[in-house]
């Protein structure tokens, strides 16, 4: 994605130019869909999360104070959509609800070579998933952030306003949670 | 460097972020100890998967969505919107202090009666707009003197000869004009032929008492009296021509431990 093709749109989406915010959403919902989907692990609770997080972009990037910060302030409104979103399913029982075996996590996977091979991959990954939805709120940011939204350090840190090394540490805290979760699959 | 040491390095190995040194001593340690090296390798296998996912498509449906969600703004949104593009800037305390200025606006003027009753000084009653003397012809009779039980549309009044209709002296409101307090008097008073001057020596005595005195408009005037005035008042009444109802105070409504009585005065 081209940072000066999303700066432009956002100038566009200032000047109220609504199919400049259409593509924005293009560009961007799949990823805030999938940070949607890492925290809440329902589909149609991501797909209504994504959307009032955009529905907010909207109203509120008049508040954007640089143009080229579009996406670390995006990203920092959607996290908090999330956090207050996780809380109140949360005190719901929301996450208690849903089943063990949740056909709605989300699951895509690449198709594998046989129906057997789909059906291993499919569970590993519903494994996965689940075991990231477990972590603790802070850890969870970080690995979705790190290593299912592919940013760099610096970005994380700008995101989260927070310094690199601490950064670093949590997302080794939890992938060495991660891993005592997922030890049954080694 | 000990195991726990080696685990915090994980991620800056995997990153190829750890100094020479570091470096010497990490590989050195894997290479000597069995079980960090397992740990390290079930690591690298936690971030393998983690970084498989494959990112799931967002439904079709999710810009319709956003931009119904867009289009179907509640009121609420409306005027926060309309009060962001006035450009008005409210600091909190200032917002908190408008906020508070209405609510007590609002109560005052659900808990108000419809006329506002004015406590009335020497010069307003000099004002008051002049009444219709009553004929010598007429005599006054009280239309209702059994009270009880009280009734919201019992009208107080009296009838004269001349005029058998009934005419109201203080009539209890309808609830939805949230006049009841003030409409609810315990004694009714009408008195003729009082004249201007004497009108002023009766307020000038009221408010030597402290009773409070509202004019409610149409000659009528409400008095709030202690209970233990009332034989003052009864007296003061007696002094002009009046009917007072009920006339024995022990016919007044039960249940009537009051601190203040409300007498309603109508000049003829």
């Amino acid at each position: 994605m081209q940072q000066s093709e999303t700066t432009e749109l956002v100038r566009a989406l200032r000047q109220g130019d609504n199919q400049a915010f259409n593509r924005l959403v293009l560009l961007y919902q799949a990823r805030i869909y999938n940070l949607a989907l890492g925290y809440v692990k329902q589909q149609d609770e991501a797909k209504d999360l994504t959307q009032d997080i955009f529905v907010t972009v909207f109203r509120q990037i008049g508040k954007l104070n640089d143009d080229d910060k579009f996406a670390a302030w995006l990203y920092q409104l959607a996290l908090n959509h999330c956090r207050n979103r996780y809380k109140k399913l949360l005190r719901r029982g929301f996450f208690s609800s849903l089943p063990i075996d949740d056909p709605e996590s989300g699951v895509s996977l690449s198709t594998g070579a046989t129906p057997e091979k789909d059906l291993e991959r499919e569970d590993t990954s519903r494994l996965v998933r689940r075991a990231i939805a477990s972590l603790p709120p802070a850890e969870k940011e970080i690995v979705l952030l790190r290593d299912m939204q592919g940013m760099s350090y610096e970005e994380i840190s700008e995101i989260l306003g927070l310094p690199m090394g601490t950064v670093k540490s949590k997302l080794n805290r939890a992938r060495l949670a991660l891993k005592n979760r997922l030890k049954n699959l080694f | 460097m000990n195991c726990a040491e080696i685990h915090t390095l994980f991620t800056d190995y995997a990153d190829n972020s750890l100094d020479r040194q570091e470096l010497l001593l990490f590989t050195g340690h894997l290479g000597e100890c069995a079980t960090c090296a397992a740990a390290w390798r079930e690591y690298q296998t936690t971030v393998q998967l983690v970084r498989g996912l494959e990112p799931v498509p967002p439904p079709a449906d999710l810009l319709p969505g956003i931009q119904e969600k867009l289009g179907g703004q509640g009121a609420w949104e409306r005027f926060l919107l309309l009060f962001k593009k006035l450009n008005i800037s409210l600091s909190l305390p200032a917002a908190a202090t408008a906020f508070a200025i209405a609510m007590l606006a609002g109560f005052l003027v659900k808990n108000s009666p419809i006329e506002l009753p004015t406590h009335q000084s020497d010069r307003a009653i000099t004002a008051l707009r002049p009444f219709q003397p009553l004929s010598r012809e007429r005599t006054l009779a009280v239309v209702h003197t059994d009270r009880r039980p009280y009734h919201p549309t019992t009208p107080l009044g009296y009838q004269d000869g001349l005029h058998p209709a009934t005419t109201v002296l203080a009539t209890h409101l309808a609830a939805h004009q949230n006049a009841r307090r003030l409409l609810s008097p315990d004694l009714g008073v009408l008195l003729a032929g009082v004249s201007e001057q004497n009108r002023l020596r009766l307020l000038a005595t009221m408010r030597q008492h402290e009773w409070q005195v509202h004019q409610m408009g149409q000659g009528i005037l409400l008095v709030h009296l202690p209970p233990g005035d009332l034989e003052h008042f009864q007296a003061l009444m007696g002094q002009h021509r009046s009917v007072i109802n009920p006339a024995d105070p022990n016919q007044l409504r039960p249940g009537r431990e009051k601190k203040m009585l409300t007498a309603a005065i109508r000049f003829q």
